[in-house]
């Protein structure tokens, strides 16, 4: 039996990287920081440096490649959008130029630019949040402040359920491909597939929800007692505490350095 | 002694005119293991669930006579505490499964911490149980991506970490491999030598005959039969309403159509095999 | 050449993980065949690919000479039928009835053909009390039966039954192994994923041993029950009366219970 691993919770288990084993608390209120300068700085260039911040505390975190996949996606997808849709309708003086319907101005580009790097340096905010902290150990530090035990558990539970309910439908789709439905073809035709696929996903949801509960209940999920906790978090050591401190108030002066 | 004791308990599911129980009127003993045969829809489930305090803390609908788990009735348990004290493992191994832990390890942890057990103990009595389950590979795994049969060994060792002394067992095997099945057993075997009371609901009849103490037969929702193994499947009545009995007894009542009885109704496969040997004995010496 | 037939079949998932490997196989019409291996064997995704669900990643399915690779799998189903192992993967429609004649009328089938091939598969599978109801009103195992209802009314030449005896009573088994009785009176194969070693002895002639993705063995339930490799590797279990049979030294070969009653009572 692998002891080692089993001994390995008898203590916080730290990863060894600093900026990961912070406090999920103190991941949360880093990104919030950086996400209000963000918007207070209204500003593209603020705004794109910290898209490019990201990058680096992802690196520092060791997460560079899982979070650059998910953000470079999500990013260029949204940013575009938005940049377009603003560049696309914002009136100004300063036509650039004019196709069919539209006439691009200067003020267009300007906001366009502006908005979507604000919007893409929010998203980033939450997409890093959620590359350098486990679910659990979130739930774990909200249950610390005295968030209930049900709640996390619903929370964790759910997104292990959209993973579930993802295989399920793929599974519902096979059965009804094997009796015949045309599943490939024109849009009506995928449309009438996914009718049937609708049913068997909703109510096997249902009584596995209620299997699921009971099931809980065998585990002693509403017992009274106070629960513990096999994994736990570190105590926040003395300079984490100073470094949230510290961060806290650089947002302060930049806001008073801004606005006064 | 007593652990359970149902009193002419019937009950009904809400929006339900059939009875689901009717008139059930039976003692359940500390320290044996029952089990319990039928047709499907037999009742045997919803008896699971009212031995398991389910009704009426989970399922409303009208529950008459008396449900007396170690004395008390069952209405004035508080429902959680029953979960402590009566363990429940049913078919599917896909929801007994938290959802919400990355190790098997935590996951068997799960029930401990709810019950609020401190680490140091916690930490040891999950080794134990994982000792005694022979998972030992399995602990670093994620519980998500198991087999069935994996996943339910997972939550019998869930369920055995919490230390209950009566143990519900619905159907543990019927989606499971002849392999992952003789294991269950193997558990479920172990937990009775270590005394608990055991209810077991399964329709390997082969498996029943050799394990359990008592034997329950349900029909539309009542106990058709009970007794010892030896007593419920030597009757032949039980094939003719539709349940089934071992193998080792339709041998038996087959020979004695014959006119070539074994000395007794055999219902085990070791029992036919002392049986068949003597007769070979017998044979044999007169060559 | 075979009504179905796999020919070095690979097949490997997307991801790349190997479920199969180099299966050859010939099923002919008519016949019935049990297919047995511990889970993760690879029993399902070889049904699959029997039906188009799975597409060789190396190697050749026929279905009837057509190869899978050239046709939708909604276009093998007028072929091969496949009931899933759980019906609740499967039933949508809120009355059992319904459910049954859902494929018959996406085929636009005339009403009479509809209401001819209902009964049959309503009378097969013993649920007329059911067929007013809603589906997930009735038990799992009466469930199980609407399923297979659902795909006999399309009454393809070939039917594939994954594990139809989990959950099963003694009633449930016994219908089973009617209705497999009048298929192939009428020739067509049944090819059945199973677990229940005594469901196979009783009603299955030819048995398929999977284990670690290839098949490892052929050939009738008596052959495969006593070769005690194939036993072991494939984790199967002999059934009841073969394992004493066995216990006992007889070295007959007996799996059914008949057998050994006979030689019983003619030798002993």
């Amino acid at each position: 039996m692998d002891y080692e691993f089993i001994y390995s919770f008898k203590k916080p288990q730290l990863t060894g990287n600093w900026f990961l084993d912070l406090n999920p608390l103190t991941k949360l209120n880093i990104v919030i920081v950086i996400a209000i300068i963000s918007i207070l700085s209204l500003s593209w260039q603020v705004s794109a440096s910290i898209i490019a911040f990201y990058f680096l505390l992802a690196a520092l975190a060791g997460c560079l490649k899982r979070f650059s996949k998910m953000y470079i996606k999500l990013g260029l997808l949204i940013g575009s959008l938005l940049f377009i849709m603003r560049a696309m309708f914002i009136p100004g003086d300063h036509p650039l130029f004019t196709f069919w319907l539209f006439t691009i101005t200067q003020e267009g580009i300007d906001k366009g630019i502006w908005f979507s790097t604000l919007v893409v340096s929010i998203c980033g905010a939450i997409v890093l949040f959620s590359t350098i902290t486990r679910a659990k150990d979130f739930m774990y530090a909200l249950e610390n402040l005295g968030a209930p035990h049900s709640t996390s558990y619903i929370i964790l539970a759910s997104f292990q359920s959209i993973i579930d309910l993802g295989d399920r439908a793929k599974l519902i789709m096979d059965s009804q491909k094997a009796r015949g439905i045309e599943t490939e073809g024109n849009l009506l035709q995928r449309i009438k597939a996914f009718i049937p696929v609708m049913g068997p996903l909703v109510l096997g949801a249902i009584t596995s929800t209620e299997e699921k509960a009971i099931a809980m209940e065998a585990r002693a999920f509403s017992a009274p007692e106070k629960n513990t906790h096999l994994s736990e978090l570190r105590k926040v050591p003395l300079w984490e505490k100073l470094f949230v401190l510290l961060v806290n108030i650089s947002l302060i002066l930049f806001i008073i350095w801004r606005f006064i | 002694m007593k652990g359970i004791e149902l009193k002419n308990v019937s009950y009904q599911y809400p929006l339900s005119e059939a009875f689901a129980l009717k008139n059930i009127h039976y003692t359940f003993e500390k320290g044996k293991f029952y089990g319990i045969i039928g047709p499907n829809s037999a009742g045997k489930t919803t008896l699971c669930n009212l031995v398991r305090g389910l009704i009426p803390h989970f399922y409303e609908g009208e529950l008459s006579g008396d449900v007396l788990i170690e004395g008390k009735d069952v209405r004035e348990w508080d429902g959680s505490l029953l979960s402590t004290k009566i363990g429940y493992i049913f078919q599917n191994p896909f929801t007994q499964i938290s959802g919400v832990k990355d190790t098997v390890l935590e996951e068997i942890a799960l029930g401990l911490e709810n019950l609020g057990i401190d680490k140091e103990e916690m930490i040891e009595r999950v080794i134990n149980v994982v000792k005694l389950l022979k998972i030992e590979d399995l602990i670093k795994k994620n519980p998500n991506n198991l087999s069935g049969g994996q996943r339910q060994r997972v939550a019998f060792a869930s369920i055995i970490a919490m230390d209950n002394d009566i143990l519900v067992i619905d159907e543990p095997t019927s989606q499971l491999d002849p392999e992952s099945t003789a294991d269950i057993f193997e558990i479920i075997n172990m937990l009775k030598s270590q005394g608990k009371t055991i209810l077991l609901v399964e329709h390997k009849v082969d498996l029943i005959a050799e394990y359990s103490d008592e034997v329950l037969v349900m029909e539309n929702g009542h106990i058709a039969y009970s007794g010892t193994p030896s007593d419920v499947f030597s009757n032949i009545e039980l094939i003719d309403r539709g349940v089934a009995i071992p193998q080792a007894a339709l041998l038996s009542h087959d020979l004695q159509r014959q006119n070539k009885p074994f000395d007794f109704i055999t219902i085990t496969n070791e029992q036919a095999k002392q049986q068949i040997m003597k007769r070979m004995s017998c044979v044999n010496g007169s060559y | 050449m075979g009504a179905i037939e796999l020919k070095n079949v690979t097949f490997a998932y997307p991801n790349g993980f190997i479920a199969n490997e180099n299966l050859t196989l010939s099923i002919n019409s008519g016949e019935r065949v049990a297919i047995v291996g511990q889970n993760g064997a690879g029993k399902t995704t070889a049904v699959k690919l029997m039906n188009g669900l799975n597409k060789p990643t190396k190697g050749n399915v026929f279905i009837n000479g057509m190869n899978t690779k050239d046709k939708t799998t909604a276009q093998i189903s007028s072929y091969v039928g496949y009931v899933f192992q759980n019906p609740d993967d499967q039933i949508f429609n809120s009355n059992v009835k319904k459910e049954i004649e859902y494929m018959l009328r996406y085929l636009k089938l005339d009403e009479k053909e509809i209401e001819r091939r209902v009964g049959r598969a309503v009378e097969l599978t013993g649920i007329q009390d059911f067929l007013h109801m809603n589906p997930y009103d009735v038990p799992y195992s009466t469930r199980k039966f609407i399923s297979i209802a659902a795909i006999l009314a399309i009454e393809t030449p070939y039917i594939i039954l994954d594990e139809p005896t989990a959950g099963q009573d003694m009633s449930g088994i016994k219908a089973l192994t009617t209705l497999m009785n009048v298929l192939q009176d009428e020739g067509k194969s049944v090819i059945t994923i199973t677990h229940d070693m005594e469901f196979v002895s009783d009603n299955f002639s030819r048995v398929v041993a999977m284990a670690n993705k290839q098949i490892i063995a052929d050939g009738t339930a008596r052959k495969i029950f006593w070769n005690h490799d194939v036993v072991k590797q494939a984790k199967i279990k002999k059934p009841q009366i073969g394992e004493l049979a066995s216990d006992l030294g007889l070295s007959e070969d007996i799996i059914l219970r008949k057998e050994l009653v006979d030689l019983l009572i003619n030798k002993y």
